[in-house]
């Protein structure tokens, strides 16, 4: 077979549905080419470019999948700007870099220095996301904080180094800017943004020319966020502000930092909404890409997409976000361990369902690591996904919008009762004007130096009042209580489209900062409001259904429904199931590990995140539900 | 730049031709002769996101780009970069041949024929058919350093460059000793440091590497 007809024959591999308005499409990449897609971008050609992490660019034309590598030899680029086919500025890990083809054979053999006045150490955390273009030229970046799990190279620094802590923070900024949003000018000067991120893993500019960016859960992120950045402002994780110039290298007290803290825009509650996100991008596609015409789609490192609503209350970007797309996995595993669908998960001794999931998909599934998100010309959404270390699953897939309409909730908007939501596509009108329809809870996030955060003053809120639109279209519901500082769950299960279909997410989690009057959380936000609840005796019997619920919103992600790790399978998260000797340990033993994690394999420590008491409940589901069952007598 | 063929262009398995330095195929293979390769990456005893370059199939030389000159240069095959690639917590790529000339001053290069540290500030690459070009500020003067091998690929030829004359060239040498350095312009003072007279735009550099011993 020649090189022409093998490129044409990696066609796209995908056809079969994801649900009936999307198809989910898995894009077959060059043998030569290194899978793990850290960018993904077009040029003003409609030319398809993307970016791996052995340094190189490819671009091809995404009708024919002609493939030709561009660039090679970046350090971990994990973003690009294709100014033209020629022409393609990247963020690799120590630059910005204007990668150019000056002599026309279409390979690039220029490669300039933009600017690289922030510090590198070499350390493996110390990603630069990036570059998005604001509308005055300036290309916007964040480097991500470095981790002692590796290495620091200080030989040659070219700006200052420093490893000490600004607070408790678990990683250091070891060198200048490392957690800052920073921006270059066009003439190539850094002008510092803000600081306070940990790793902005996802960078993206709004069409109104706004700077957001996503952030990953961890120490002082209590879950992984959608962020507003304005320019001087500080958004939460303190290790950056040891080059804050306003602060002169003073170090803020921990009361200093909650009055210093932004809030971020759209909480994305980890768990489930995924785990780790990526980019941010607008739907500008003019309807191509469905009824989410300005809409943010956010990829994440688990199997999901998600959608964000954000509105604009008393001055501030807010909002919802729902899940999109989520693979099948998560469906298949739990019907195979409750015998239940996951859309009606028995109820739990409180009477809670507390885990969703997206219809399942048919066909081709939705990889891991979708990192890197860009609508195409033809309005389909392409999906860069890289995992080294944590997964297996490198690769580009791409959603195209079939054409039927999604049922869907559109929009979920604060109002100054409740919330008003938009549907979109007419509703079936009874269930749509009832009560019953919509279930309503609200929580907290705690601002801590302890990696993530329970959640806090859980509550369900009632649903006074359904307001129905004569149209079907729209419901605004009236609230016992609504307050700022807290998130809202709402899910709508039994609605439907007039023709029956279900709504295919019934599931949104709106970040109500402040509410129409302007009025803000004046609480404490490093603490409860509400008293924990009593504890059980320490000899108790577990509660099998608050692990179940523990195991579903902080374990799932990582060791799967069905307990096997299977979701991320190259990163080390236990299998139950297939290694019966992850089980066979002391519960002691089990516990600790629980609560301090395992340093280097990627198990977070939970003693701050989850109470001791959930902790002997999830060990108690784990055992019931992947452990070794007693032996059933035969007839 | 043409990527050209590598010096065993082989057909794989879904019939794509291995392409000079195409990573998922063959991590840094070294090139074919009269070819060059430059790969950014973490490098051993290096500043951080140093380069890699080869120079053919069988010489090699790192450039550090945050302390401005290079830190080595070896005779042998190219690196290994699957430490920096294959697991979450990268490792520095490895060497693969002899190292056989080091570096480790500062800003070696001055564009005066005294004073104190020089500001560098790298500025980018050009990748030449048989050779690259590094691109730098020295003290806000732009410099572009040309490195190739000599003609029996048994050492480098380093030719720096500026669009306006300097007043005098110089470079603090270190003693090397499995190398030689010669300058054919200039002179050699006690200091190790090479000049050339006032007015030129040109400087060129030298190293052969000594024999191999038998």
């Amino acid at each position: 077979m020649n090189l022409r007809l093998t490129l044409l024959a990696l066609a796209l591999s995908g056809s079969a549905a994801a649900n009936e308005a999307y198809r989910l499409e898995t894009i077959t990449l060059p043998a030569a080419m290194s899978p793990e897609i850290s960018a993904v971008e077009f040029s003003p050609t409609g030319r398809l470019v993307v970016a791996n992490r052995h340094g190189e660019i490819w671009s091809c034309d995404p009708a024919r999948l002609d493939w030709r590598r561009f660039a090679y030899g970046l350090h971990e680029p994990m973003g690009i700007f294709v100014a033209a086919d020629n022409d393609i500025y990247v963020a690799q890990r120590p630059e910005l870099t204007r990668v150019r083809d000056g002599n026309g054979d279409g390979v690039a053999e220029r490669y300039e220095a933009v600017n690289a006045e922030w510090g590198v150490t070499d350390n493996w955390h110390e990603f630069l996301f990036g570059p998005r273009r604001d509308k005055e030229g300036n290309f916007v970046l964040a480097i991500g904080l470095p981790d002692l799990a590796g290495k620091f190279n200080l030989t040659n620094p070219r700006t200052p180094t420093d490893l000490s802590k600004v607070a408790r923070e678990a990683k250091p900024s070891a060198a200048r800017w490392q957690g800052w949003v920073f921006k270059i000018t066009p003439d190539g000067k850094l002008l510092p943004w803000a600081p306070g991120f940990r790793q902005a893993a996802g960078v993206g500019v709004s069409p109104e020319g706004e700077v957001f960016v996503t952030d990953q859960q961890g120490d002082y992120i209590a879950s992984s966020p959608l962020i507003h950045v304005q320019r001087g402002r500080f958004y939460g994780h303190p290790a950056s502000l040891k080059w804050s110039e306003e602060l002169g290298g003073r170090k803020p007290t921990a009361e200093e930092l909650e009055k210093m803290r932004t809030p971020p825009s759209v909480v994305l509650p980890h768990g489930s909404i995924g785990g780790s996100p990526g980019d941010p991008v607008w739907d500008t596609t003019g309807g191509k890409f469905g009824p989410f015409a300005g809409q943010v789609f956010v990829g994440d490192f688990t199997k999901l997409i998600s959608r964000v609503d954000l509105e604009k209350v008393a001055g501030e970007y807010q909002g919802a976000v729902f899940p999109f797309l989520r693979d099948a996995t998560g469906v298949d595993a739990i019907l195979k361990n409750s015998g239940a669908n996951n859309l009606t998960i028995p109820a739990g001794g409180d009477g809670k369902k507390y885990f969703r999931d997206a219809p399942p998909l048919r066909g081709t599934r939705l990889g891991q690591g979708n990192n890197r998100l860009a609508f195409a010309p033809d309005g389909s959404l392409y999906l860069g996904q890289t995992t080294r270390g944590w997964a297996n699953g490198d690769g580009l897939q791409r959603l195209v919008w079939t054409g039927e309409t999604p049922v869907e909730i559109r929009t979920m908007r604060l109002t100054e009762r409740g919330f008003a939501l938009e549907f979109t596509t007419t509703m079936e009108r009874t269930a749509l004007g009832r009560r019953e329809s919509y279930r309503v809870e609200r929580f907290r996030y705690l601002y801590q130096s302890a990696s993530g955060s329970p959640r806090v003053d859980q509550g369900e809120i009632a649903v006074t009042e359904v307001i129905a639109s004569a149209d079907g279209r729209r419901a605004e519901l009236v609230l016992s209580a609504l307050d700022p500082g807290y998130i809202y769950k709402l899910e709508t299960e039994p609605l439907r489209a007039v023709d029956s279909r279900p709504v295919a997410n019934p599931l949104a989690y709106y970040t109500v900062n402040r509410l129409h009057s302007g009025r803000t959380f004046e609480g404490p936000i490093s603490k409860p409001l509400l008293a924990a609840k009593p504890a059980r005796a320490r000899d108790a019997a577990p509660n099998l259904e608050e692990g179940r619920r523990v195991y579903l919103t902080f374990c799932v992600a990582c060791h799967q429904a069905d307990g096997r790790g299977g979701g991320i399978p190259g990163f080390a998260a236990a299998d139950f199931v297939g290694d019966p000797t992850r089980l066979a340990k002391s519960d002691d033993a089990l516990l600790a590990t629980i609560a301090a994690g395992i340093d280097g394999k990627g198990m977070p420590p939970f003693a701050q995140v989850i109470a001791a008491e959930e902790r002997r409940d999830v060990l108690a589901f784990i055992r019931a539900a992947f452990g070794p069952k007693p032996a059933q007598s035969g007839r | 730049m043409r990527v050209r063929p590598a010096r065993s262009a082989q057909l794989m398995g879904r019939g794509l031709i291995v392409l000079a330095g195409l990573s998922a195929a063959i991590p840094a293979a070294p090139p074919p002769p009269g070819t060059v390769l430059v790969h950014r990456t973490m490098m051993p005893d290096c500043g951080p996101s140093s380069f890699a370059v080869a120079l053919g199939p069988n010489l090699g030389f790192s450039y550090d780009p945050g302390r401005g000159g290079i830190n080595y240069a070896w005779q042998g095959e190219f690196v290994d970069l699957a430490p920096t690639w294959k697991a979450k917590i990268n490792q520095p790529a490895e060497v693969k041949g002899t190292i056989a000339y080091r570096e480790s001053v500062r800003f070696p290069l001055r564009l005066t024929r005294a004073g104190g540290e020089p500001k560098y500030v790298f500025k980018g690459y050009v990748l030449l058919p048989d050779a690259v070009e590094f691109h730098y500020l020295l003290d806000g003067v732009p410099v572009r350093e040309e490195i190739r091998a000599t003609a029996d690929g048994r050492g480098l030829v380093r030719l720096f460059r500026v669009d306006t004359a300097v007043d005098a060239w110089s470079y603090a040498l270190e003693p090397q000793p499995t190398a030689k350095i010669s300058s054919p312009a200039g002179a050699w003072n006690e200091a190790r440091t090479a000049l050339t007279a006032p007015g030129s735009r040109e400087f060129s550099l030298q190293i052969e590497f000594n024999a191999p011993q038998p």
